[in-house]
């Protein structure tokens, strides 16, 4: 039987599997690192420089291969993995809690508070993120603090953006004005009926989030005003194996898949949040 | 297939399916009915009950997925568009066949002037050039009766009413001479006093170009103002059809009964208004049986364990219910 | 000091005018007189239908009475005192005594609450009330819309449009108020379902003693439900009697043109011939003089110039219109 526009037919869910089991590995490699790690991360060996990944030593195996200062890159990137981890929780935890509440007060009480909000979101997405991640650094000093901070700074105005705008459109509702009319106080309202109705979204922008800042993490340990070493760091990671690519490229090229993988991962993620969440598609 | 000569549409047997994620909604579950040439059939009947996805599917607009014509036929000026290809159902959407719906911002672009849309409307009929066009533009204007059309042409949707902008989205869909008008519930989004202008707008335009109407509604109001005939719909089915005056004065269907005695009349002030217990039924999964025999004040075990057939009661007057008659 | 015989709600002499700016420097250009001049009465016991098309003022003044848009203009009187003196603490017994019911069942509902939250909300304002109280409370209203009381550990979601909206009426009833202000509360119902909610609101009018103050543009629903009804035209009330008086002796051309319209497959009247076409008038720009000259069949010269004042006709009826001055 024929029929109208005919569309998409089924969405593939296929996809959606190997993110879910790239993501559950990052994060259990990052819990478990101590016992999952084969080596030391951070104890050089110099007569086991540069060796290819799947090299056996002495009856071990280098997965990964190692740096030039004979660390194993497996375990380097298992230890990283944690320090990634992290970053983008606290980072995405933090930037999305300050950025939420800030947002949805700007978008419910409006006027001034509003605009004193709003022009600081302006502010803060008008900056080039890099540019303004390295002063920061710098001025924070290269540490993991350091770095979440920088995290915290630059993403929070991407969740205020987001909470505002859903919040002007749930303040409409009826069920905010029979709040109002009761008798409700603005943060009851604010608790009760805005957040849960704004916090589908903002979830949705945090997975995404997760990514980016991983990414961001990278770049500034790449540039060196990120994690200091030894403490591995995917980032850092990348930078070491820079003037070896030639003849060792696993040094960079293995952490940089590592960080492909995972941004690649939770973006898939973000997608299939979204469609889960979003109820017009549900029936389908 | 022979069809007398008068009858525009006939729609045998018409199944509209969707596949929710929740089951299968049979939104239009074997409906029958005719058009004749320039008469005005009200499809009458609440929410969900299957009107607007009968007015789609005559249409062949139903999104694919999750909805398509499972079966039956729709034979149009002779032709089954069932059968009809994507390709052939554009040359007739907006030439022979056109559609107004119930909201008319979603109608209007709001980014364009409604001469222009009118205009564009026209030119996807038959190329026309400019000076001719814009004559053509204001003639349908002043046919939906918008005053000093020729400036009002310059207009954009957001600075005319509700009912102007009904009116502009009436002009575009006549704008083709189509031979049959779907009228998806355009009045009920207007003001009272304006939806009477509206429903004698289109009735004159219908004597004059001798169009044939299926008004979908919900109020029988509407129904005995413009119809000639109306259908009844419950639960994707068609439970009574026949002449407006004979379904409105003697309903023969328990739920016809029911819906024309729930509106309220002057003098039953402070009295309670016979209402129907329950709601329409959740369209998904419905069980082989009459879908109206759980609301029902008359139904009796037969009610619930089969179908009802149609049961013709006079010439034009049919009715499904075991019972009536 | 309070009168006795005082009618319930009264209002006099509401406004709400907002006005437009334009410009730069956001000049004012003009008033939005939304709701011009209005008075009404309102006795305990009974339901007084505000009726009119879009435009003429009537939600807008039912909000102003439920404290949601602030007045411009006017007084609002409840129990026989002025509610502009009241204090903090009145104010809220106030917002409890007057309890509202829209017209979208759906958007009433946070989609994210249960109904017993959503029940409850009204109540907890206070905190007069115990937990244990409020579920009481909560069983009790629920068991007078009809519904059960295990409805509410359920979402609204999984109720059809009907039963939310009786679970908005079981909300306004928790604080066991005085006042129900129903705005719409079946056009966005199905036909079979309005029936059954109007008889729930007739049947609770009668068991809880309730007064109601109901806003609609169907006249046949306002007519049915209310023991007076009020006309109103862009911001300005044109007619107001008992709902009997209205039907039997109409005055205002305009109320007639709604009678024809609202029961035109009743009777023989033609819509056509007591309404000129055209539309309602925005509040921005209202005619000059009164507001229904361009469209009244009847209209003479002074009614484009003077605007006609609510004088009373017959016991309870008022109109205001010049041709009932020349009669």
């Amino acid at each position: 039987m024929q029929n109208g526009k005919n569309g998409q037919g089924m969405r593939l869910n296929l996809g959606i599997l190997p993110a879910f089991f790239i993501l559950a590995l990052f994060i259990f490699a990052a819990v478990f690192a101590n016992y999952l790690a084969p080596f030391s991360p951070t104890e050089i060996n110099l007569s086991n420089a540069r060796l290819t990944p799947l090299s056996v030593v002495g009856g071990v195996t280098y997965w990964l291969g190692t740096d030039q200062l004979g660390r194993d890159i497996l375990s380097r990137i298992i230890y990283g993995a944690r320090v990634s981890l992290i970053v983008a929780t606290i980072g995405v935890f933090a930037a999305g809690s300050i950025g939420s509440i800030l947002g949805i007060i700007a978008g419910y009480r409006g006027g001034a508070i509003d605009s004193i909000i709003s022009r600081s979101v302006d502010v803060m997405l008008g900056f080039p993120t890099i540019l303004l991640a390295l002063v920061l650094a710098i001025v924070f000093r290269p540490s993991l603090f350091g770095v979440a901070l920088v995290v915290i700074l630059i993403y929070w105005a991407r969740y205020a953006r987001q909470a505002r705008g859903e919040t002007l459109k749930i303040r409409t509702m009826d069920y905010v004005t029979l709040a109002r009319t009761a008798g409700c106080s603005d943060l009851t309202i604010m608790m009760r009926h805005i957040f849960p109705n704004v916090v589908n979204s903002l979830l949705v922008l945090a997975t995404f989030n997760v990514g980016t800042v991983i990414t961001l993490e990278a770049t500034l340990s790449f540039l060196g005003a990120g994690i200091p070493p030894p403490t591995p760091s995917w980032g850092t990671m990348c930078a070491d194996g820079r003037g070896i690519l030639v003849s060792a490229w696993w040094v960079s090229f293995m952490p940089g898949i590592a960080i492909t993988l995972v941004v690649l991962s939770s973006n898939l993620f973000g997608d299939w949040l979204r469609d889960k969440l979003d109820p017009q598609l549900r029936d389908l | 297939m022979s069809e007398s000569e008068d009858v525009l549409l006939r729609v045998v047997g018409l199944k509209t399916y969707f596949s929710l994620r929740r089951g299968l909604v049979k939104a239009v579950d074997g409906v029958n009915f005719f058009l004749k040439k320039g008469e005005v059939l009200g499809l009458i009947g609440e929410s969900a009950c299957g009107k607007s996805v009968t007015g789609l599917s005559i249409l062949r607009l139903i999104p694919d997925p999750p909805g398509r014509i499972v079966g039956g036929h729709i034979y149009f000026e002779g032709e089954d568009l069932v059968s009809k290809s994507e390709g052939e159902m554009r040359k007739l959407r907006g030439s022979r066949i056109t559609m107004i719906q119930q909201n008319p911002d979603s109608s209007l672009n709001p980014v364009f002037r409604i001469g222009d849309q009118v205009g564009e409307a026209i030119t996807a009929f038959q190329k026309l050039p400019k000076k001719v066009l814009s004559e053509r533009v204001v003639e349908m204007l002043r046919l939906v009766k918008i005053a000093a059309p020729a400036s009002r042409a310059r207009d954009y949707p957001h600075q005319m009413s509700g009912g102007m902008r009904q009116r502009v989205a009436g002009a575009i869909a006549l704008s083709c001479r189509a031979s049959l008008l779907i009228a998806d519930e355009p009045t009920t989004n207007l003001d009272v006093t304006t939806q009477g202008e509206y429903i004698k707008l289109l009735q004159d335009i219908q004597q004059d170009t001798g169009i044939g109407i299926i008004f979908i509604t919900h109020d029988f109001g509407i129904v005995s103002q413009i119809c000639d005939r109306v259908a009844v719909m419950y639960a994707g089915k068609i439970v009574e059809t026949g002449p407006t005056i004979d379904v409105m004065e003697k309903p023969l269907h328990p739920y016809t009964m029911a819906l024309l005695d729930a509106v309220p009349r002057p003098g039953s002030r402070g009295t309670l208004l016979r209402s129907i217990e329950g709601q329409p039924p959740d369209p998904v999964n419905l069980p082989a049986t009459c879908s109206f025999a759980v609301r029902c004040s008359r139904a009796a075990e037969r009610c619930t364990k089969e179908v009802p057939g149609e049961t013709k009661i006079s010439d034009d007057h049919y009715v499904s219910c075991f019972y009536a008659g | 000091m309070p009168l006795k015989n005082a009618p319930l709600l009264e209002v006099k002499n509401l406004k709400r005018h907002f006005p437009v700016k334009k410009g730069i420097f956001a000049r004012v250009s003009g008033w939005v007189k939304a709701v011009d001049d209005v008075s009404f009465a309102i006795d305990k016991g009974e339901t007084f239908g505000l009726v009119g098309e879009s435009g003429c003022g009537k939600s807008t003044t039912a909000k102003m009475i439920l404290l949601i848009h602030e007045k411009t203009g006017g007084e609002i009187w409840f129990e026989g005192k002025n509610i502009a003196h009241y204090s903090g603490n009145e104010r809220q017994a106030y917002r409890e005594s007057i309890q509202p019911v829209f017209q979208d069942p759906t958007g009433s509902l946070n989609p994210r609450l249960r109904v017993g939250s959503i029940i409850r909300e009204p109540m907890t304002v206070r905190g007069i009330m115990s937990p244990k109280e409020t579920d009481e409370r909560i069983a009790e209203v629920l068991s007078a819309v009809g519904m059960r009381p295990e409805h509410a550990q359920r979402f609204p979601h999984e109720f059809s449009g009907g039963q939310r909206q009786r679970i908005a009426i079981a909300r306004a009833l928790s604080t066991s108020p005085k006042l129900i202000v129903l705005d719409e509360p079946i056009s966005s119902l199905d036909v079979s379902i309005r029936a059954q909610v109007m008889n729930l609101l007739l049947r609770l009018q009668q068991q809880l003693g309730l007064t109601y103050l109901l806003i609609a543009h169907d006249l046949a629903v306002v007519l049915h439900m209310s023991s007076t009804v009020g006309v109103m035209y862009v911001g300005k009330m044109v007619e107001c009697a008992d709902s009997t008086e209205l039907y039997q002796n109409t005055a205002h051309p305009y109320t007639k043109a709604l009678f024809a319209a609202a029961f035109h497959h009743l009777s023989d009247m033609k819509p056509g011939v007591l309404i000129n076409p055209g539309e309602v008038p925005s509040p921005l720009h209202p005619p000059p003089g009164c507001r229904f000259h361009p469209r009244c069949p009847q209209a003479m010269p002074v009614c484009g110039e003077i605007e006609p004042v609510l004088k009373e006709i017959s016991r309870g009826h008022q109109v205001a219109c010049h041709l009932m001055a020349t009669a």
